[in-house]
């Protein structure tokens, strides 16, 4: 019992993260809960193992994205996502630039969907503002390789949402 | 890019809405939908669908002593499999959530495809076991004069073969439908590391 409150604690302190990430890979309601309910699930099943080797946000990050991706894979695909699909790129590129907050976050998770998988696992670390090397760490990749994958993903989301050239990227 | 952050860390004020115990007590009380949990389930079943197989051929095989042929090479194969299963399911408790993602990947990937070159291997193995055991049973049936269809012993084998065959296509689809799709997917993604 003692545990459940305390992983019920950890839980609340990390669920903006988590409802991020299931955000990412779904777009609907339903396919939302479900991410969510099994990431949840999985947390706490491997709550007791959590040892603080690593931080408590790259664990969270790493069952959250693991969870999703594994999620992802044999459902019926909703979100298409291998290549940018050019047409909507065009449409965002046209479209006159919603000053609303809550209408440029909902183009941005748009946009983010039309990327590859990790790739928008990567660029959710980024907007994290997580460090390269936590993100190295959840990812299992290099420093290096996470700065040149930011770097094109960066691009590749500007186009998408500003349907402008690179230059301006920060 | 800065916008994008600023926008992104305000809408993490909305994304904060605790969870209350009720919905958590749900969540951790409900069945996980991971499909690598549904393997280790399908795993499990047949690992306890093996060891109900077992005594089921022993007893055959003393209840009906001319199947003895058969059961000997059946058990064996049965043992074997229990021992599969055993192993599968230990590898299959090294795969860790927990993992960065392309160890978790890697490992999800090699562990199926292992999985499923073995149970083709088993299967085929199992095929060829029933093919012998089968033509073996059949020509003792003629030396008994209780052949069931009278004709010669090519008629024998094609209705084995013929069996075994329908058995291992059913296996190597149920097989496909089950992994081949994970399997592709998991090279997709771990393909995505890869690509600079």
């Amino acid at each position: 019992m003692q545990q459940k409150q305390k992983f019920h604690r950890f839980l609340n302190e990390h669920t903006a993260v988590i409802r991020k990430v299931c955000r990412l890979y779904t777009d609907n309601q339903t396919d939302f809960h479900d991410y969510f309910q099994e990431v949840v699930l999985q947390l706490w099943r491997s709550f007791g193992s959590f040892r603080g080797e690593s931080k408590a946000s790259t664990w969270v990050y790493r069952v959250a994205l693991n969870v999703c991706l594994s999620q992802l894979k044999l459902r019926k695909r909703r979100v298409v996502a291998t290549t940018i699909d050019p047409e909507a790129a065009q449409r965002w590129a046209d479209e006159p630039y919603d000053t609303t907050e809550e209408e440029q976050l909902k183009q941005l998770y748009t946009a983010i969907r039309q990327l590859k998988e990790i790739d928008r696992a990567i660029i959710l670390l980024y907007l994290e503002e997580r460090s390269y090397d936590e993100m190295a760490d959840i990812l299992g990749i290099s420093q290096s390789n996470v700065g040149v994958r930011i770097n094109r993903i960066k691009k590749q989301l500007n186009k998408l949402i500003h349907g402008r050239a690179t230059s301006a990227v920060a | 890019m800065e916008e994008l952050q600023a926008l992104w860390r305000n809408a993490s004020v909305s994304e904060e809405r605790p969870v209350s115990p009720q919905e958590l007590d749900a969540m951790v009380n409900h069945r996980s939908s991971d499909e690598l949990q549904k393997f280790r389930q399908v795993i499990m079943l047949e690992y306890a669908f093996t060891w109900v197989i077992i005594p089921l051929l022993i007893v055959g095989a003393i209840w009906r002593p001319q199947y003895l042929v058969a059961a000997i090479p059946l058990v064996a194969l049965m043992g074997y499999l229990l021992y599969f299963y055993r192993r599968t399911l230990k590898q299959f408790d090294q795969i860790h959530v927990a993992d960065d993602l392309q160890t978790y990947l890697q490992r999800a990937l090699t562990f199926l495809k292992a999985y499923v070159r073995h149970y083709k291997i088993v299967c085929w193995a199992s095929g060829a076991v029933g093919f012998v055991t089968g033509y073996l049973m059949g020509l003792e049936e003629e030396d008994e004069g209780g052949m069931l269809i009278e004709s010669s012993p090519i008629w024998d084998l094609a209705l084995v073969a013929g069996s075994i065959m329908l058995v291992l296509l059913f296996c190597h689809f149920y097989i496909k439908h089950l992994y081949q799709a994970r399997i592709n997917n998991l090279e997709k993604l771990l393909g995505e590391f890869s690509e600079a």
